[in-house]
């Protein structure tokens, strides 16, 4: 009896470890895929861009050696792909992006003075980190806070918290 | 004899008027000179009194406010400003007026003492970012959106996983048929 419940064990941990390999590279892969999706768009010729409403512009984060072209609405599903303009007015705007390693995955290691440009397809944007905060998920107010130029979002590595990196328009 | 004392008292007077201290140091009055790129400048001298001289630079110009202490007021000529017959001590000064689309310089002190009484600077005035106008997009969520990967999920299943497999090989009973 006690070997079988040994047994029984023994099989679900190997299906758990299983398991999380399973996702490892399911997430290895979906950051590849993410990657691959930016550097496309980054390629795309300006004019065409141009003619694409479903981008907003590009963000670059040359600290993280990041280049990524941010979406001009939200969705969960549109967030699979490309980071997206989660609220904007005149001269402020929040972006959020899935913490994968190719989009808002580093950006707890940004720090003060960095620098961050967005491109629409008219002008270009230098901002420079003035903090970058942990805020609860239910902060929402907080997090959209006009006081900054630009906020960049992300999950905590556990998804619990939210990392927000905040900016003001230098030039 | 006389030609070679006459010589001698020639080249003193020269070497005393060569290495005389400047004579608007000697007098007392000195001069701060700006050269401003942005040629509406105006900028206001405030001649900080000894017993504020050791405030703070950002508080002092609220001080000499609130004392009514009034400055001399020049604007830009030639993208110049020129203060000068000022005595030695510190002077605080403000730029009052700039373009639309520039940045006043930073309010600075200056110390005139008699070892530098002639003070030229170049003070910054940055131009102003012109403001994007981004498009316009509410929302009226409750709670920030889930931007997590299932990262957590790996660790889990690794760490249960092992934790199962320790506890299957602890309890296994090798003489157990």
């Amino acid at each position: 009896m006690k070997n079988k419940i040994a047994r029984s064990l023994i099989g679900i941990g190997w299906i758990l470890i299983l398991g999380a390999l399973v996702l490892f590279s399911y997430d290895q892969n979906d950051n590849e895929m993410k990657k691959a999706l930016a550097q496309q768009q980054i390629e795309r010729s300006h004019q065409e861009q141009k003619n694409d409403p479903r981008f907003f512009g590009q963000l670059l984060i040359p600290t993280l050696e990041l280049e990524l072209p941010v979406l001009s609405t939200y969705s969960q599903e549109a967030m699979d792909q490309y980071p997206c303009l989660y609220v904007s007015d005149k001269d402020h705007i929040v972006i959020c992006a899935h913490n994968a390693d190719s989009h808002f995955g580093r950006i707890q290691q940004l720090g003060f003075g960095d620098p961050i440009t967005i491109q629409t397809t008219t002008s270009s944007y230098q901002y420079k980190i003035e903090k970058v905060e942990i805020l609860d998920a239910d902060e929402v107010e907080r997090m959209i806070d006009s006081e900054y130029g630009l906020t960049l979002f992300t999950c905590t590595p556990y998804g619990v918290h939210r990392v927000a990196v905040r900016a003001r328009l230098v030039s | 004899m006389r030609k070679l004392w006459s010589l001698l008292w020639q080249i003193i007077c020269i070497s005393t008027l060569i290495i005389r201290p400047n004579p608007v140091c000697a007098n007392g009055n000195g001069s701060i000179v700006l050269h401003i790129e942005d040629e509406e400048s105006e900028v206001a001298l405030y001649k900080v009194p000894e017993p504020l001289q050791n405030i703070e630079a950002e508080k002092l110009l609220s001080t000499l406010k609130k004392q009514n202490i009034q400055p001399q007021i020049k604007t830009c000529a030639n993208n110049t400003i020129c203060f000068d017959n000022l005595e030695p001590g510190v002077y605080l000064l403000q730029q009052t007026k700039h373009a639309n689309e520039r940045q006043p310089f930073k309010t600075h002190p200056i110390i005139l003492d008699e070892t530098n009484m002639q003070i030229e600077e170049t003070p910054k005035t940055a131009p102003i970012a012109s403001k994007p106008n981004y498009p316009t997009r509410k929302r009226n969520d409750t709670i920030l959106p889930y931007t997590g990967q299932s990262r957590w999920l790996v660790e889990l299943g690794a760490i249960l996983g092992s934790a199962c497999i320790i506890a299957g090989l602890w309890l296994k009973d090798p003489y157990e048929k």
